[in-house]
């Protein structure tokens, strides 16, 4: 199952067991590739990076602010 | 000889195109990869490029940085702590604590530990020390408008008043280029075109109107979330609970970062020409008769807004309390 976490909203969304490009991800999440930025594991991803099975990603949207 | 080409399989990683270390970040309008090291350099040299630029890259100049805590100032003042030991200027940084509860409280834990790490000199004020007690959202609510509106109003009063008493050469703030597209889109849009040159990345100081600068100004909002994400600096990501759900801005940059997949380099080409060809304002403004800030008629927004709240202008308590502030800085 593939975790999503979202921040700064604090969501979690899980995606089933589908593999997924990064960027089919964010337009999922109605994202532009320029509008966040994806870790896993603590590292970046690349928009054309897979992800699937139980790999947890943590999306940050960079649209956000105080 | 290693192949530094960006391979875009899942399987291939690609190299950074300046070491050939695995990347970490594909700059799509440079059309190269760039491992953590080389971003971080990538930002900086951005930075140092828009501080020369604004003539302020020299051995005894003074900057005031506001910072929030949030991504962007926070970003901002790392990358201008390094330049600062680099070109020999000295760097002071200013939180407003706006009394918006637990939210200043992450914000301003965030902005003493970044000042801490980087050996940065911290002026905090505390807004509820000038508002009766009051934090911004009571103001507002009591003086009847907007939250951001007031906001706004308070911080820039607060920076310029800080800046004067320190008698910095200009006030940074954390303002990025998507920012920068979105206010200025946004201005056009609702045909306030007297508003688009306060969009310029460096505005000279005008009267007792300290100068401002953007140190940030051609650093996509991406890339000061990734920075400050690489580098491990203390910073809240967490959204002001008065900031309103899909405000114009945030449409109209999901709108250019949508138009900037397509045309890789087109919000950094549109600042840079929006910013040749646009003069500052040759009329600066003038001062208020009240407190002597920056004012637009006699008396100054604060000093009018106060006044109607609180039945005097507090312009002239917030010089005093920050005057305050700053000697105990000395």
């Amino acid at each position: 199952m593939v975790k999503v976490v979202l921040l700064p909203d604090n969501r979690v969304l899980e995606l089933g067991k589908r593999k997924f490009k990064v960027s089919e991800l964010l337009r999922e999440l109605g994202m532009s590739t320029e509008s966040a930025v994806v870790l896993r594991g603590g590292k970046p991803l690349f928009e054309w990076d897979v992800v699937g099975g139980d790999d947890e990603v943590t999306v940050y949207r960079a649209v956000s602010g105080g | 000889m290693r192949s530094r080409s960006i391979e875009r399989s899942a399987e291939a990683k690609p190299l950074c195109a300046v070491c050939g270390a695995p990347a970490v970040v594909y700059l799509r309008f440079a059309r190269r990869a760039l491992c953590s090291k080389h971003f971080s350099e990538f930002v900086v040299s951005r930075v140092e490029s828009m501080l020369r630029r604004a003539g302020l890259l020299r051995e005894g100049v003074r900057i005031l940085a506001a910072v929030s805590g949030g991504k962007d100032s926070s970003t901002m003042l790392d990358v201008m702590a390094s330049l600062s030991r680099k070109h020999g200027f000295v760097v002071y940084a200013l939180h407003i604590y706006l009394g918006l509860g637990e939210y200043s409280d992450h914000l301003l834990e965030a902005t003493r530990a970044l000042a801490d790490k980087l050996g940065v000199p911290l002026i905090v004020v505390d807004v509820r020390e000038i508002l009766e007690g009051d934090g911004v959202p009571v103001f507002a609510k009591k003086v009847r408008r907007p939250e951001c509106s007031v906001c706004g109003l308070t911080k820039r009063y607060i920076m310029n008043a800080v800046a004067l008493e320190l008698g910095v050469d200009a006030v940074a703030t954390g303002h990025n280029a998507d920012d920068a597209i979105a206010y200025l889109l946004k201005a056009f849009i609702n045909q306030e075109l007297e508003q688009l040159s306060k969009w310029l990345p460096y505005i000279p100081s005008s009267g007792s109107a300290v100068a401002r600068v953007r140190p940030l100004y051609e650093v996509y909002e991406k890339h000061t979330l990734l920075y400050a994400l690489l580098s491990s600096i203390p910073f809240t990501h967490e959204e002001c609970p008065f900031r309103p759900r899909r405000s114009m801005e945030d449409v109209i940059k999901e709108m250019i970062n949508r138009l900037e997949e397509q045309h890789p380099g087109i919000k950094v080409s549109f600042l840079r020409k929006f910013s040749r060809r646009t003069k500052v304002p040759s009329e600066g403004p003038a001062a208020c008769r009240i407190c002597g800030m920056p004012s637009q008629g006699d008396v100054c927004s604060f000093c009018r807004l106060t006044e109607k709240v609180y039945g005097e202008p507090l312009g002239p308590r917030a010089r005093s309390y920050v005057k305050m502030l700053v000697a105990r800085k000395r």
